[in-house]
């Protein structure tokens, strides 16, 4: 029994995608193990192990989305907001190895492709994009949140789009792949953006200085300053 | 900046518990239909075929490098995957950074070094 949203199996792409993405996945993975070293305080060292946790955990619950398909939380993009892109990388990262091999969740030859796809693209480019709109909003909870809920949504659209090139120009899958995979998951998008941002909130609200982007939480000057 | 907040080990537990709740309880009631790679490899590379499980099948079927090691568990017992899942997950995060600082002699919080 495979549960799994769209985690790339052995077969779905090619070798040489394999290979490439391979290596490619372990250099960004290295990287961002020299990042996290760097930027994590001891205490915030266990929350990265129960993030990624955690993740694994909400990743089993698949719920129903349209069409007799099935999706869950990916949680690159809430990961990467809350701990910043390599520390987010690098969650994502456990939970794919976990699941790749403990679990034949996702293709063991397609562990770097998956890792890019929906780890680096959704943890680094959900951090980066979340950056960007919260520079030009107001520093308030509902815009803090709603920005939460737009970077998950087009985390999973971005990790969709990412595997569809790696299994249509990469691997066996037809170019029509492209519609279905990106139609799929503009409504699993949603889902994703409700548990992110319930989660978010949850943290913003009782631990908000373990969060990442400090200086772009509700009620810090607009100004680009830290507040801290 | 260390200093703001205290410790984190309630905040962790407290994520523990949900995740293990998560992951041996409502993990239960996980939908079976399939995801959306499946989807679309049903709704594209296997529209029309005339027999959509064994199209799906010959896609999934070969290991592309010929490598394909049995999986150590699977998620055959969802409450048992997601106790160890969790587990595995949470000791390997923390381990990997916790290898990693004690690597790097003992540096206290270099985080200050670089504000973002």
């Amino acid at each position: 029994m495979a549960i799994a949203l769209m985690h790339i199996p052995d077969g779905l792409i090619g070798p040489v995608t394999a290979i490439v993405t391979w290596i490619i996945a372990a250099g960004v993975v290295a990287y961002a193990l020299r990042r996290a070293g760097e930027e994590l305080d001891d205490r915030r060292i266990p929350v990265v192990g129960m993030l990624a946790a955690f993740v694994f955990a909400t990743q089993m619950v698949t719920v129903p989305v349209a069409g007799g398909t099935s999706a869950h939380l990916l949680g690159g993009a809430m990961a990467g907001i809350m701990l910043g892109p390599w520390v987010g990388t690098l969650v994502v990262s456990v939970v794919y190895l976990v699941q790749a091999v403990g679990f034949a969740d996702g293709g063991i030859t397609a562990l770097g492709a998956n890792v890019l796809a929906m780890g680096v693209v959704a943890a680094v480019g959900g951090y980066y994009l979340f950056r960007a709109l919260t520079a030009v909003l107001p520093r308030t909870r509902p815009a803090y949140l709603g920005c939460v809920a737009v970077v998950s949504w087009a985390s999973i659209v971005a990790a969709a789009a990412v595997v569809a090139v790696f299994t249509v120009f990469g691997g066996p899958l037809p170019l029509a792949a492209f519609p279905v995979m990106i139609g799929v998951h503009m409504l699993a998008g949603v889902l994703e953006a409700v548990i992110s941002t319930s989660v978010i909130a949850a943290v913003l609200a009782s631990r908000p200085d373990l969060l990442a982007n400090r200086d772009r939480l509700p009620g810090t000057a607009a100004s680009g300053e830290e507040v801290a | 900046m260390a200093r703001r907040g205290g410790p984190v080990a309630g905040f962790v537990l407290a994520g523990l518990a949900a995740a293990l709740v998560i992951g041996t309880v409502v993990s239960n009631f996980a939908a079976s239909t399939p995801d959306a790679l499946q989807r679309a490899v049903i709704d594209s590379a296997c529209r029309g075929a005339q027999d959509v499980e064994a199209c799906l099948a010959a896609y999934e079927g070969a290991p592309v490098l010929g490598a394909q090691p049995a999986a150590l568990f699977d998620y055959g017992v969802t409450w048992l995957s997601g106790l160890v899942g969790v587990i595995l997950c949470f000791a390997i995060g923390t381990g990997v950074l916790l290898l990693l600082r004690k690597g790097a002699g003992g540096r206290r919080s270099p985080a200050e070094r670089r504000t973002r």
